[in-house]
Formats: C-alpha cells, sequence, structure tokens
C-alpha cells in the first residue's frame, strides 16, 4: 500500500519523496549499472552509443525515480550489492540444496523450502544442472531418487527417438521423409499420453509409457531401424491417418495460413483425443491426400531451415559461457555439426558449432514433439541458456519442453497468448499508475503493444544472462510451486508476502515500464518512442530491483487483476 | 556549390516499413543502410525495431522512419500495424531462396489490399554476395516488381552494395508523390490513400524536424 501510494504521488514531486528513502542508492550507482551494461553487451553499447543522449536522460529519470518507488518491504537486510538498492537473498547453494533432501533422496516437506529459497534469491551456478529439472517439472517435488533414475531412462530413450525420427527425415529425400514427421508427431503424442504440450502438467509424475504406448513406441523403433539399415528404402507407405482429419479436411484452403490454422486444429485434435490411438495404414491411395490436405510436412522442413539459420547466429557470448567449451574439440564440433546438418558455420569456433547443433538437435526434436508449434524465432532465446546449463542434450530438451509449457502460447499463430499477456499488463499499468495510463491511451499504446519483444522472449533481449537466468528461476519456482499446490497460505505462514503467481513475467514487465513511468510521461509523444526505449533497455535493467518491484505489484494487485 | 536556399527547405519524414520472410537480411540491410555495420550473429528479430535516418534528396532533407519487422510467418499477423500508415514498403528476400520471393509476391497482394493505395514499393534482391557467378539472373523478379510498379535492386547487406542506392530510390519517389499529390500544399500534409481501417485520421503529425 505503502509503495503505491508513493510512487502514484512521485509524479508531482519526486524530488521531496526522496528523503524519505535514506537507504536509497546515489545516482552514481545507476550510472555504474550502465556502464556495466554497456561493455557487457555489444549490442546494447550500439544502442547506447547511437543514442547516448536519451540513454543518459534516461539513467537520470529512473535514477530520481527510484526514491520514489523504494518500498521499505523488500529490503530485506544482508550485504549491499553496490548496484542494486536491494540485497538479493543468497541464492539457493549447493550445501543447502543437499540438506533439502530425506534420505531416500526425496524433497523434504514437499518442495516448500526449496521453492522459498529460489523465489528469494535464484540459484548457485554449479548446482543450476542438478536444480533446474525440479523447477522445470521435469521431475516431480515428490519423487525418490530411484523414480527420477526411472524417469530419467525412460525421457532420455524418448529423447533419442525423437532425434533419430530428425535424422532420417534430414537423410531422406524431400516426400517419402515427410511422411515420418507426421508418424512421428502423431505416434509420439499417442505414446506419451501426459507428457504432450497441451496437458504437461505431470511430465514428471509419470514413470513408465502405459501399454498401448509402449507398444507403438516399439513399432516405431522397430520401423526406425528397417529404415536405416536402408535409407533408400521407402518408407512412406506407412502413413498415419487421424480420423479427424480424413473427416474434417476435405476442402483445399487457399492461403498459408488456413493452412496452418487448419493443422493447429487437427493437431489440437489429435492432443485432445487420446482415445482413437493412430492407425497405421498402408496404403499408397492415401498419399497423395494426405500431402494435400495436411500441411505440417512443408512447415517441418521450413521450420529445419530457419532453425539452421538461427542457431548459427545465437549470440556467441552465451556459447562462452557453458563449462565445458574448453572440452569441445573441432573433430567433436565437426561430427556433431554434419550430424544434425548444420551448415554455413566455417567461421565459428568449435565450441559455438557444437553449441549451434546443440541448439538445432533439440529445436528440431521439439518442433517434432509439438507440432502445433513447431518452431519460431524466438525459441531459440529461450532454448540458448538451457543448452549452455544443461550439458546433456536430452536434459535439456525436457527442461525446454517444461519451460515451453507456459512460453509455448508465446509463439502461436493466433497470438492469443501474447494478447492476454500484453492485457494484464496493461491492466497492471492501469491499476498501479492511472496517471501513466492515461498518457499511453492518449498515444493509443495503453494496448501495451511495445513490450511485445519482453512477453515473447521473457526478457532474454533486455537482461544480461546471469540475469535473466535468476529472473527466469524465480518465476520458474513461482510456477512450480502453483502446480504443487503450494497455495497463498503456506507463505503468508512463511513471510514471504507475495503469492507465488503464474504471471510474474507480466508484472516485471509493467514495473519495468513503471520505472520510466516519469520518462514516458514527459517526453514521449508517441508509441514509437515507448517502443525504441524498450528495445535499447538492453542492460539497463537490475533484475532484483525489477524482482522486488514485480512483488509489489503482485502484493498489491494480484487478487484484482 | 553557388547560392545556399535561404530558408532551408523543410524537413519531409516517411514511414517505411520492410517485410520479408525470415532471415533474408532485412535488419542486417537496415543496420548497413544506418549504421553501416553488419554482423553474421545478426539475432532474429522477433517484433519489430524502428531507426531513423536522414537523408536529402535534390536539396529536401528527409527523415525516414524505418520500420524493421519479424520475418518468420508466425509473426505475420504483426504486419498491418506496421504497413497500415507505412509510405513505403521494402520487400526483401534471399537471392538464394526462391521461397522467400514468393513470399515477396503474397506480402505485395497484401499490401495491395490492406496499405496505403499509393505506397510506394521496392523489393530488395539481398545476400547477392552468396551467388559465385557474376551473372545474376534477376530477369523474372524484375519484370515482376515491373508489373507492381516496383523497382528491384540487388543488394548485399554484407558487401554493402545496393543499399544505398535503393533507400535514395524509394526516397525520391517518396518526395516525387509528394509533391505531385499536394502541389499547392505545404508538405506537411501528405494526401493520404484510402485506409482501409482508418480508426486514427489525425495519427500522422506535420513532420516534425528533428534536427
Amino acid at each position: 500500500m505503502k509503495a503505491l501510494r508513493r510512487s502514484s504521488t512521485s509524479s508531482s514531486s519526486s524530488a521531496s519523496s526522496s528523503p524519505r528513502a535514506p537507504s536509497s542508492p546515489p545516482p552514481w550507482v545507476q550510472l555504474r549499472s550502465l556502464l556495466v551494461a554497456s561493455s557487457s553487451s555489444s549490442s546494447s553499447s550500439l544502442a547506447a552509443s547511437g543514442n547516448s543522449a536519451s540513454a543518459a536522460a534516461a539513467a537520470a529519470a529512473s535514477a530520481s525515480f527510484s526514491p520514489a518507488s523504494y518500498s521499505p518491504h523488500s529490503d530485506r537486510g544482508g550485504t549491499k550489492s553496490p548496484w542494486s538498492r536491494r540485497k538479493r537473498k543468497r541464492p539457493l547453494s549447493c550445501r543447502h540444496w543437499n540438506h533439502l533432501f530425506s534420505s531416500d533422496g526425496k524433497l523434504r516437506d514437499g518442495g516448500r523450502k526449496f521453492l522459498k529459497k529460489v523465489r528469494g534469491g535464484g540459484v548457485e551456478p554449479d548446482i543450476r544442472t542438478k536444480v533446474w529439472p525440479f523447477l522445470l517439472g521435469v521431475y516431480d517435488l515428490n519423487s525418490t531418487e530411484t523414480e527420477r533414475n526411472v524417469i530419467k531412462r525412460n525421457k532420455r530413450n524418448d529423447y533419442e527417438k525423437l532425434r533419430r525420427k530428425c535424422h532420417h527425415v534430414l537423410h531422406s529425400c524431400k516426400g517419402s521423409g515427410l511422411n515420418v514427421i507426421n508418424e512421428a508427431a502423431c505416434e509420439y503424442h499417442s505414446c506419451t499420453e501426459e507428457s504432450e504440450p497441451l496437458n504437461l502438467e505431470s511430465v514428471s509424475t509419470r514413470s513408465s509409457p502405459s501399454p498401448k504406448g509402449l507398444k507403438s513406441l516399439r513399432c516405431g523403433t522397430n520401423r526406425q531401424e528397417n529404415a536405416t539399415e536402408g535409407i533408400d528404402e521407402d518408407t512412406s507407405e506407412l502413413t498415419y491417418v487421424d480420423p479427424y482429419v480424413a473427416e474434417s479436411e476435405s476442402s483445399d484452403s487457399g492461403t498459408s495460413d488456413e493452412e496452418d490454422l487448419d493443422r493447429m486444429s487437427v493437431s489440437a485434435n489429435t492432443e485432445v483425443n487420446h482415445d482413437p490411438g493412430p492407425k497405421f495404414v498402408r496404403s499408397a491411395s492415401s498419399k497423395s491426400d494426405f500431402f494435400r490436405n495436411n500441411k505440417t510436412p512443408e512447415d517441418f522442413a521450413t521450420w529445419q531451415r530457419i532453425i539452421r539459420l538461427d542457431a548459427i547466429r545465437t549470440d556467441p557470448e552465451w556459447a562462452l559461457l557453458s563449462h565445458n567449451r574448453a572440452e569441445v574439440s573441432m573433430e567433436k564440433a565437426l561430427q556433431y555439426a554434419r550430424s544434425v546438418g548444420l551448415k554455413d558455420y566455417d567461421h565459428l569456433e568449435p565450441y559455438m558449432i557444437y553449441h549451434a547443433s546443440r541448439v538445432v538437435a533439440v529445436l528440431e526434436a521439439y518442433a517434432l514433439f509439438d507440432p502445433e508449434i513447431g518452431y519460431c524465432q524466438g525459441m531459440s532465446d529461450l532454448l540458448s541458456p538451457i543448452i549452455v546449463v544443461m550439458e546433456e542434450d536430452h536434459e535439456a530438451f525436457w527442461c525446454f519442453v517444461g519451460f515451453m509449457r507456459k512460453a509455448r502460447h508465446n509463439f502461436r499463430l493466433d497470438e492469443v497468448g501474447i494478447r492476454r499477456q500484453l492485457k494484464i499488463v496493461s491492466q497492471i499499468i492501469k491499476r498501479k499508475d492511472s496517471h501513466l495510463y492515461r498518457h499511453l491511451q492518449k498515444l493509443q499504446a495503453e494496448d501495451c503493444f511495445f513490450v511485445y519483444r519482453m512477453v515473447v522472449v521473457l526478457f532474454r533481449r533486455e537482461l544480461t544472462f546471469e540475469q535473466t537466468l535468476c529472473l527466469w528461476e524465480v518465476m520458474w519456482a513461482d510456477q512450480a510451486a502453483i502446480r504443487a499446490g503450494i497455495g497463498r497460505s503456506t507463505w503468508s505462514k512463511i513471510r514471504l508476502h507475495a503469492p507465488p503467481t503464474d504471471d510474474l513475467l507480466l508484472y516485471a514487465i509493467a514495473a519495468c515500464v513503471l520505472q520510466k513511468r516519469k520518462l514516458i510521461i514527459e517526453r514521449y509523444s508517441s508509441m514509437d518512442e515507448i517502443l525504441r526505449e524498450c528495445n535499447s533497455m538492453a542492460g539497463q535493467l537490475d533484475v532484483w530491483r525489477l524482482l522486488d518491484d514485480a512483488h509489489d505489484l503482485v502484493v498489491n494487485l494480484h487478487d484484482k487483476i | 556549390m553557388g547560392s545556399k536556399p535561404p530558408p532551408p527547405p523543410p524537413s519531409v519524414s516517411f514511414k517505411l516499413v520492410l517485410l520479408g520472410d525470415g532471415r533474408v537480411g532485412k535488419t542486417s540491410l537496415v543496420l548497413r543502410y544506418v549504421n553501416d555495420v553488419f554482423s553474421d550473429k545478426q539475432e532474429a528479430t522477433v517484433q519489430a525495431s524502428y531507426l531513423t535516418k536522414r537523408l536529402v534528396v535534390e536539396g529536401v532533407p528527409i527523415t525516414l522512419s524505418i520500420w524493421d519487422t519479424a520475418g518468420q510467418e508466425k509473426f505475420h499477423a504483426l504486419g498491418p500495424i506496421y504497413y497500415r500508415d507505412a509510405d513505403a514498403a521494402l520487400l526483401v528476400y534471399d537471392i538464394t531462396d526462391n521461397d522467400t520471393f514468393l513470399r515477396v509476391t503474397k506480402w505485395v497482394k497484401e499490401l495491395k489490399q490492406m496499405a496505403n493505395k499509393d505506397i510506394v514499393m521496392a523489393i530488395a534482391a539481398n545476400k547477392s554476395d552468396l551467388v559465385r557467378s557474376k551473372h545474376i539472373d534477376t530477369h523474372e523478379p524484375a519484370s515482376y516488381a515491373e508489373s507492381i510498379g516496383a523497382t528491384l535492386f540487388v543488394t548485399s547487406a554484407k558487401a554493402g552494395t545496393g543499399i544505398d542506392d535503393i533507400f535514395s530510390d524509394i526516397a525520391k519517389r517518396l518526395l516525387e508523390k509528394r509533391k505531385n499529390s499536394s502541389d499547392g500544399l505545404s508538405p506537411a500534409h501528405p494526401k493520404k490513400g484510402i485506409l482501409i481501417v482508418n480508426d486514427e485520421p489525425e495519427k500522422e503529425p506535420p513532420p516534425k524536424c528533428c534536427s
């Protein structure tokens, strides 16, 4: 409440509010963060040099604004970070992590302490590999070590099957390979009923596929082996015919958009209806109909092409952070690159080639796994950090699947997911700061379209590597708490004010806009200018201040939005 | 060298939108043009970015507001937001990939229906540095361009060729069009074609001289 009142008065008297916040950082702190930021990322320094005047103005504006948005709630003692007014709570350490488990390797108290810790301060880098599968729902919070080992083995197999399909498609000529995609997608979705994208809640808990799934898995494997024995062998006769497709898709529609929509509805059907198992029909005649009616094959080929183009253009700074980059020999990198069909990588260092190959492998497998979404630019932004942290491809894949459980809606063709989220950001701003909201209305920008990129790639372009991971971890912990049904009452008992929310990201985005309110109100007279400001925020943000502000917003507004 | 025009002519601003498939080099073209830089590792544009470039054409200072959009088909629905009140569209394709040219023709169809009736269009056949043979066959795209009243330029953001040409061609045609359509009127009030979505008639303010 205090925070709310203060910031609403701040527009009129930001200077007079500063004495009330004696512990707010001096202006040099802001400048320093700016310096750190611009040296840390080439793109931001480019933006800063191109626009240094406005960057300085932005820094000045946020410096003068920060006292006003200061909230006593969020000052949780501890060592003072020089460039954050908040002191980040200590991240989850290895020692602490190990203590959280009982003798059978199960998290005590259903993971409450674990999630609380991560929500407060993130995770120490050296244990991320172990912790992320829990945060992302690959492992259930209540699983024992034995159960996890089984899950891990099964998931590894599942991933390898997906990869074999990808490999097969890549090496078979167009046309015959395409059926394999559809088979793979459909088959996969039928055999891992509960781990499919639309219903991922129990990705982790399922330790073995259902008998029906097992059967079709085996069938898939056998056929795959046959196929790889003789790659020229025509496997295209085996096509999966979905009863719904046959019934509903009788007419050809014109534009590719419509075709894509059709495809979406098709995969929605296969996802929603588990019962009609995949039917493998041996028939040559159905092939042409199939191609005409189902556009997934073309799309997959397109995805394959774009994935490869995007993979080699990943920001090298990210790959640099991999633990094992020194170990990547040129030979190993080239071998991997060849196996996934990477192209045009001659100019890259071995570790970059290796990183790019892994990105290709996982994204391609994901496109098979979730054909409704397939691949969309921006997804590689979300995968890159996971690839860097998770050293095994299959683990990276399943973590990515867990991440995409929510994020996949950002990449839907119909943009429903994005629009919903932009609307929530808009509502948060409206509730919190009607003055700013009216200004946005005046500029016809109240739809908050200017934060589109932050929503799509979850701050990846705006924050540094480490900051992105911190934000995501806190966000994942919130989502994990909700999945596990750890409700509001639990958190109030342990005095963490903000209840977990599925939309922490959106509160953080709103907080980020609110931090710029003065600049927006006083200086910007069009949506274009605000968008440009948002696009040049890279490196200027302090993730812990952002999270503090976001949590304050959650406390005040979660039951009103 | 001779006479300095006593009152500098007012700056005119135009909105230009870049459209084209993913990975054809839209961002690279703009960055080469505006900042004269090129990166092999240009990240995919996931929304749109906005840059401005000032240039002088026939003595008239021009400000181009350039909107660089996300190319992948998935972001197609965002298109109208950018081209709705655009004065010009630069359609980009990858000269080594015919599919990306087809995407250009799709955009053209859509622009004809949805954008300003008199939107100025140009087509960039980008990545010419990847074509080994000296002779680049652009017969078909060029005649297509002609048929829609656009001009075709072969460009390479990497090598930096053809880029100034295409932007200044656009600027010239924009200026010409504005002169023709608004003779007598001040350049501050361009005549707009009929907008299908006409929810903001006063959207374009008189061009602000940013210099």
